[in-house]
């Protein structure tokens, strides 16, 4: 059986490429037998969920925008400014 | 390609000079179509290293401008966009050590003392995962996480920082990840792994505090 220090491991790498069926076989069966590596993936997977996605960083960076700005981009102005050093 | 990421940083005035670059330039458009296709994703990455509004602009310039300088041989778009992004890691990192914020190197050997104080020497818990009492779902809309979490981000030492950043935040596919950090997937399942260790346990100590068992929900 493996061990929760390799579990650990596997459990964020399940999250961003698919696992051999034998490592895939090797995580589900630790995982029910073992709280707390269940647990940390519990807590990693809705972390992800959380963190990815446009939602997430909108609502991040809605603090650092001014009223009227968009939030999950370059500014208005920024964005004039740089287009036009492009260009020039 | 040129190496602008390590030479000095170019001075708007000298942006006139090459318009359209020849050969495949076509495939990646006109530079005044670079900020619209590009902006908001380097802006992102940027901002998530550099935590300032008006800084994470200027990096975005400047890496937009030092484009100017050569764009031949990119096959489209993605791959274009790949490079910038790779041309801004190295203007944040520039960026960190003028003002004094260079964090710490990371080793690349398998030692993290982070994730080795949670194991014994069998491989078992020592110090297991705490329980939250709080529901992650929740929290999407508390704004007080947010920045608790972005502070936790970038906090993030070196590369696992910028992976994490790459991968979680900007949503980057590993393949791209892993050119932009000049690294194997491999390295780059460690530096993730690495990264999320800390990032739960940032936000277990700055939010999740520790916590009474409760009965789950």
């Amino acid at each position: 059986m493996m061990s929760c220090r390799e579990v650990v491991k596997l459990v964020s790498e399940d999250l961003d490429h698919p696992l051999s069926l034998r490592r895939r076989i090797a995580l589900r069966f630790h995982t029910m037998m073992c709280g707390s590596c269940a647990r940390y993936r519990r807590q990693l997977r809705a972390l992800e969920r959380l963190l990815r996605g446009p939602a997430a960083r909108a609502i991040a960076l809605a603090g650092t925008a001014r009223q009227g700005e968009p939030i999950d981009g370059l500014s208005d102005a920024g964005r004039e400014a740089i287009r036009r050093l492009l260009k020039s | 390609m040129t190496s602008s990421e390590s030479g000095p940083k170019p001075d708007p005035r000298e942006s006139r000079t090459p318009a359209a670059p020849s050969g495949s330039g076509r495939s990646i458009g006109t530079p005044d179509t670079w900020v619209d296709a590009h902006g908001d994703a380097l802006f992102r990455f940027a901002i998530s290293r550099v935590g300032d509004r008006a800084t994470a602009e200027d990096l975005v310039q400047e890496t937009l401008l030092a484009a100017l300088k050569g764009t031949d041989g990119f096959r489209g778009d993605s791959e274009f966009r790949t490079w910038l992004v790779g041309v801004l890691r190295h203007k944040i990192i520039d960026h960190a050590r003028r003002s004094g914020r260079e964090g710490p190197l990371d080793s690349a050997s398998g030692e993290d003392s982070l994730i080795d104080g949670w194991f014994g020497p069998n491989g078992r818990w020592v110090r297991p995962p705490g329980k939250w009492d709080v529901d992650p779902a929740r929290l999407v809309l508390q704004r007080e996480f947010w920045i608790v979490a972005a502070r936790c981000a970038q906090g993030v030492p070196g590369r696992a920082g910028e992976a994490f950043s790459l991968r979680v935040m900007c949503e980057m596919e590993p393949q791209d990840v892993c050119k932009v950090l000049e690294i194997t997937p491999t390295n780059l399942w460690v530096l993730l792994h690495r990264a999320r260790a800390r990032m739960r346990a940032c936000l277990e100590v700055n939010w999740f505090g520790a916590s009474v068992a409760e009965p789950r929900r």
